[in-house]
């Protein structure tokens, strides 16, 4: 699990670019991940944290329907949108 | 007030916030000054969000996690992380009301959002 190198604004940055996230701002931002115009995962990232606790990184994982691996792979690079949507489509 | 170390139990008062501190004294509105530290996984109930009120409580738990909390509920996809308890149990609240209506605003949703949504119409008092 690589919490430790990423900080909340590369998540909302890999989200936003991969994932085509839109986030609303609040407490903390959220947004929806769609595909084909239905709501799949919604994703809570807090704001502000240079690096994230693993709990927190673990949850957002799990928001996002992968696991901390998977995870890891779409901040790093090697995820990319098209293996995201197949990892999320088998899991609904 | 010192909310550091406080569990936050919401159950019952309507006359204010009850605060509960481990080895401290319950007082309404404001806590007294507790030397010990919070225990790693502490459960409580919400019974309000921000701004409505819960027909049904809902089970949640808090967490240590780095050198903040993390708030979570047991039935929903929803977080909420604090440098304190009380922030993150804040954050959670508001995040389940946003949750909550952004729902509301759409059918597009998959089955288990479906899900979520049903449920939350039935324990959220508009």
């Amino acid at each position: 699990m690589k919490n430790a190198q990423f900080a909340t604004h590369d998540v909302l940055h890999c989200c936003e670019k991969k994932l085509d996230i839109k986030f609303r701002q609040g407490k903390h931002y959220s947004g929806w991940f769609i595909h084909n115009d239905v709501k799949i995962a919604r994703i809570t990232v807090p704001k502000g944290r240079k690096s994230i606790p693993p709990k927190t990184y673990k949850t957002m994982a799990k928001q996002l329907k992968l696991n901390t691996q998977q995870f890891d792979e779409l901040l790093e690079c090697p995820l990319g949108r098209e293996e995201y949507i197949e990892i999320v489509t088998k899991s609904i | 007030m010192i909310l550091k170390n406080a569990f936050v139990d919401e159950s019952v008062d309507p006359r204010g916030k009850i605060f509960q501190v481990p080895k401290g004294r319950l007082i309404r509105g404001r806590v007294t000054t507790s030397s010990s530290p919070i225990k790693p996984f502490e459960r409580f109930r919400i019974r309000r969000l921000k701004s409505r009120d819960l027909k049904e409580p809902l089970e949640a738990v808090v967490e240590r996690d780095g050198t903040g909390y993390i708030a979570r509920i047991l039935d929903l996809p929803s977080y909420g992380y604090g440098e304190d308890i009380v922030e993150a149990v804040d954050v959670l609240k508001e995040d389940i009301e946003s949750l909550y209506e952004e729902l509301l605003e759409s059918d597009n949703l998959s089955q288990e959002w479906k899900r979520i949504k049903l449920f939350l119409l039935s324990i959220v008092s508009d």
